[in-house]
């Protein structure tokens, strides 16, 4: 650093005053990374990575990032920059993506909504195919939860209600392409029980409409911040979305178990994804960088160790979860 | 009589090469107080149009044109009641001047065209020149260094000290090179 | 007197030299950040928020929050030199703040908001200290109905407090809602009015509108208007508010700092709102109110200390609920959250030395802000004296880079150049470009919300009685409606009365057309 400075002031005297001059300062000070311009897997990354997160600052998502991107900042040697992009239900964070160039210095967060749902509703520049899987960083279930003074006490009697009272009880999900959203429509086509789903903006917003009562329930993504709330009382769980029983809520039942055998599906998977066309290079590299970090006691302390999963998923299986994910809700979505 | 009254009628045109620069522009151009809210309705009626076609959806279950739909038919109608009861404020006039406007406001587009192509320290310097020399009437011993050391000064500023990330910048990318860095 | 206890210990946590460390690099950072337009304290909090994780959590909070309030004191500064409004809540800024600068009162107006932001934001900290459990029920007490209400309050003020007529600020304001709507749809995600643009489907950026619609079309009007491109006259009067100032301007400060605390504890759009909520209370309640959009000390002064009594007061629901209640805040959570702690009811009691550290280190900072932005003032000033051509040029070229800085994103440059030529329109044709950007942003919330609420109450309208908040503030806008139709009406018994007296405003436009041919007439005389 002290060397860089001295050589800087030294070139500020030799040369004379004018253009040239103060050109040449210039590139002492910025222009460092890009002098050597040769392509190839061994030396990315050349220049700071760029992380694209598809959601709002300060949610579970971004703070995965975050997580991760201190971490791979650490063994990369550049800087990884956390960017959120929260525009249309992460759509623009997505597209943005898909259109960068595939050299690993774009990279960002894949998960349910934006990467696979988003390109099923509408009519998008990009799907799915667009781009690379890198790794998984964390999998987050969804629970089912009502307010401390709710009237219902378990999974069974909810669902007796609702299904007694069509329409009646609203439940907020994160959005309305996410997989989350989606079960509530599979529970009406498929078990005849209507509740109705209201998207919001995430699980600050989702907390502030249960705990002021202006919501029955919420079917949210299982973070700290709801951990927090269960354990303090003031959220109820009823159920869990995840195949199995989550470890660290040993009493509550999947909805599986309460009678939804189908419903085994809102689960948020965040992955690293790149564009499509990554260099095998870089992407071994990075999958390698990122199963380091998965495995990082501290970055597993961070997300919370129940989001990470035991067995690191790399590229492959990250990419046949998605693509099951895409075969799975087309003919729902594609109506 | 008769001549007075034609005069009157040319009037206003010669008035705008009359009047002193720095005073009010302020005309009555009957014409275009209507013909402005006139666009606006025209506006407003294509955009009710276009939001029709977004799907209105029900209101328990609001599709995604709905809200643009109500939105667009208060924008028609308060632009009609602009349409039938023109305000008291009078619209400027276009002067000479106006092209000055348009050459600065093209000059800017080329601008950003370039900022995307070859980055922003030579865009931004011949920006500078040509706004400090034509709008701002420096003279060339304040306009050259002005340029050149406020284009300097903000690469520095925004992209050394703040990261953003500006276009590949074909002074820095050859510059090194050519003097065989 | 618990709370006195507890705030003593804040301080002590306040007062550690790494700490008080932080707080001076968070509001130096701030007041920074805050006067180069584009950037905000969103951006820049994102890019400090990897660094925070080595610090301490109480120091990098004290930062972060620092940081925060500060941009807010930083914010002022373009908005009255430039009327370059580099955040939502200094759009109302420009109103009167611009027009003193016009009138070479650029420092009093700096000057009289640098006092404002320092009352505003310690009198909010007091009511954090004392208040905060109480007032956090009022935040989550707002569902999406009672967002919708507060929405079309924030458009009913919106439309009231516009120079022209009323017709005009609607039509404004409708256009600011529609433009607000291009992009995708909040709910469903489906695309609208986007174009086939990649770049619109995340919308249009609030600040490349209201940049190009004040500074840019101001910028090419003036430019128009004179033989060199002249951002603004170059005479300054006095450089510091005189005791009539002070006078006139005192009860405009005492009403923002109370006004804007209530409604930053409001989660959302609570900047917004409390300086335009400020602006139009002190128009009404001026004997004078046609002074407002040309110089009122107090249309500078009452929204500037809402503005930062409202910055302050939104830690309430975050540090007492942890309901983050804007972008910044949300951020902050997140640096919470990163140190293993979760904000919410328990915070106080679990970790003490966080949420009294950071109210005590907020007083600090508001201290600090003051000392260091009063001689500022006289710094900033001095750019006025920077010949105009000059100052102007530089001025564009910031604005091109800062807009592009938003997104990182080529577009914005072009939204702004479209929107500077469309606001150098609307000059010319007198129509105030206050409305639209304002309406800009509260457009997105009442949409989504008003949805959300029509999801909940499915289709049925009498939710808006049956929640208690919309409720209450309906009948407040009812209220409003009826004493605005009563002074109205007063007002016009007055005129009549005083018609004789002197012509308003108006009547001069009218007369205008025939002093023009009058004028003709005599040239004619004079021809041969």
């Amino acid at each position: 650093m002290r060397s860089v400075l001295k050589k800087r002031s030294e070139m500020h005297l030799k040369v004379s005053v004018g253009l040239v001059g103060l050109c040449l300062a210039l590139v002492g000070c910025g222009g460092g990374g890009a002098a050597s311009a040769k392509e190839g897997g061994t030396d990315y990354p050349k220049k700071p990575v760029r992380f694209l997160v598809p959601f709002a600052a300060g949610g579970p998502s971004s703070l995965t990032a975050l997580a991760y991107a201190s971490c791979l900042e650490g063994s990369l040697g550049q800087p990884v920059l956390v960017e959120n992009k929260p525009g249309g239900s992460g759509a623009v964070a997505m597209q943005e993506l898909a259109s960068a160039k595939p050299d690993g210095h774009t990279l960002g967060l894949g998960t349910n909504g934006p990467l696979v749902m988003n390109p099923i509703v509408n009519e998008l520049g990009y799907s799915l195919a667009d781009f690379t899987s890198v790794g998984v960083m964390a999998e987050m279930p969804t629970v089912l939860v009502v307010g401390a003074d709710s009237p219902y006490a378990n999974a069974q009697e909810f669902f007796a209600a609702a299904k007694a009272t069509p329409g009646k009880f609203s439940v907020a999900v994160p959005g309305a392409t996410t997989s989350a959203a989606i079960e509530l429509k599979r529970l009406k086509d498929e078990y005849g029980i209507e509740v109705t789903a209201v998207p919001t903006a995430g699980n600050a917003e989702m907390t502030t409409n249960l705990l002021g009562g202006h919501v029955d329930a919420l079917f949210i993504t299982d973070h700290s911040d709801v951990a927090a709330r269960i354990e303090d009382g003031s959220f109820k769980p009823l159920a869990i979305s995840s195949p199995e029983r989550a470890a660290w809520y040993p009493q509550v039942p999947t909805l599986a178990e309460v009678g939804f055998k189908e419903l085994v599906n809102a689960v948020s998977v965040f992955g690293v994804i790149g564009p499509k066309g990554m260099p095998a290079a870089v992407l071994s590299k990075l999958e390698a960088e990122l199963e380091t970090c998965a495995a990082d006691p501290a970055i597993v302390e961070q997300i919370g160790d129940r989001f990470v999963p035991d067995e690191f998923d790399g590229s492959e299986e990250l990419q046949t979860a998605f693509t099951a994910m895409q075969d799975l809700y087309k003919p729902i979505l594609g109506q | 009589m008769g001549m007075d009254m034609t005069k009157l009628a040319l009037g206003p045109a010669e008035l705008e090469y009359d009047r002193p620069p720095a005073g009010k522009n302020d005309r009555p151009g009957h014409q275009q107080r209507r013909l402005v809210p006139l666009v606006l309705v025209a506006a407003g009626v294509s955009a009710v149009i276009g939001s029709w076609r977004l799907s209105l959806g029900e209101l328990n279950s609001p599709g995604p044109g709905l809200w643009p739909f109500i939105v667009s038919i208060a924008v028609t109608i308060t632009a009609a009641i602009l349409t039938l009861v023109p305000d008291s404020a009078v619209p400027e006039t276009w002067t000479r001047r106006t092209a000055g406007i348009a050459g600065g406001v093209g000059s800017l587009c080329v601008f950003v065209v370039l900022f995307e192509s070859i980055g922003f320290l030579i865009p931004a310097f011949l920006m500078l020149m040509l706004w400090l020399r034509a709008f701002g009437r420096e003279p060339w011993r304040w306009t050259i260094p002005l340029a050149v050391g406020g284009a300097v000064v903000l690469h520095v500023i925004f992209a050394g000290l703040l990261g953003v990330p500006f276009p590949d910048d074909i002074v820095v990318t050859t510059l090194p090179r050519t003097i065989g860095f | 007197m618990d709370a006195l206890n507890n705030l003593g210990q804040g301080f002590s946590v306040a007062f550690d030299p790494m700490n008080l460390l932080f707080v001076f690099i968070g509001v130096v950072i701030g007041t920074a950040i805050g006067v180069l337009p584009g950037l905000g304290p969103t951006a820049t909090i994102a890019l400090l928020l990897p660094i925070t994780y080595t610090m301490d959590p109480v120091g990098a909070v004290i930062m972060l929050a620092g940081i925060y309030y500060g941009s807010m004191y930083g914010g002022t500064i373009t908005s009255v030199l430039l009327r370059l409004p580099g955040e939502a809540a200094s759009v109302v800024t420009t109103f009167d703040g611009y027009q003193m600068t016009k009138q070479g009162r650029a420092g009093t107006a700096l000057g009289i908001s640098a006092i404002g932001s320092f009352i505003g934001g310690t009198v909010a900290i007091v009511g954090l200290t004392f208040l905060a459990p109480l007032l956090s029920k009022v935040a989550v007490a707002v569902g999406p109905a009672g967002y919708v209400a507060i929405m079309i309050l924030g458009l009913f003020l919106v439309t009231s407090l516009g120079t022209g007529s009323t017709v005009k600020s609607l039509f404004m304001a409708g256009v600011g809602l529609l433009l607000s709507t291009v992009g995708q749809d909040p709910v469903t995600g489906t695309a609208r009015f986007t174009f086939g643009q990649t770049s619109l489907l995340g919308g249009l950026d609030f600040v490349a509108i209201a940049m190009g619609l004040f500074g840019v079309g101001e910028l090419l009007h003036s430019l128009e208007r004179s033989e060199k491109g002249q951002a603004v006259t170059t005479k300054i009067k006095n450089i510091w508010p005189s005791r009539k100032d002070f006078k006139d301007s005192s009860g405009a400060i005492a009403r923002g700092s109370v006004l804007g605390f209530f409604i930053g504890v409001l989660p959302g759009g609570g900047g917004v709102i409390s300086s335009l909520a400020s602006y139009a209370m002190e128009k009404r309640r001026a004997k004078d109110p046609s002074r407002f959009g040309k110089g009122a000390i107090e249309g500078v002064a009452g929204p500037e200390t809402a503005n930062n009594a409202s910055s302050t007061s939104a830690f309430i629901p975050l540090l007492v609920l942890g309901i983050p209640s804007n972008v910044v805040l949300a951020l902050i959570y997140g640096a919470l959250l990163l140190h293993g702690i979760t904000p919410g009811p328990q915070l106080i009691n679990d970790h003490p030395n966080v949420f009294w550290g950071v109210v005590a280190s907020m007083y600090i900072g508001n201290l600090m802000l003051i000392i260091l932005n009063i001689p500022l003032v006289g710094v900033f000033i001095q750019m006025l004296r920077v010949r105009a051509g000059i100052l102007s040029t530089f001025a564009l070229l910031v604005v091109m880079v800062g807009v592009f800085s938003i997104n990182n994103n080529p577009f914005d440059m072009w939204v702004v150049l479209v929107f500077g030529v469309l606001g150098w329109v609307m000059i010319k044709a007198h129509f105030d470009p206050g409305p639209l950007v304002l309406a800009f942003i509260l457009g997105p919330i009442l949409e989504k919300s008003f949805r959300q609420t029509m999801l909940i109450s499915e289709g049925s309208f009498g939710i808006f009685a049956s929640d208690p908040v919309s409720a209450a503030i309906f009948i407040l806008i009812g209220l409003f409606i009826l004493y605005g139709f009563i002074t109205r009406s007063r007002r016009r018994q007055g005129t009549r009365r005083a018609a004789a007296a002197g012509p308003e405003e108006s009547n001069t436009l009218v007369h205008a057309p025939a002093a023009l041919s009058n004028s003709i007439r005599q040239k004619d005389k004079g021809a041969p």
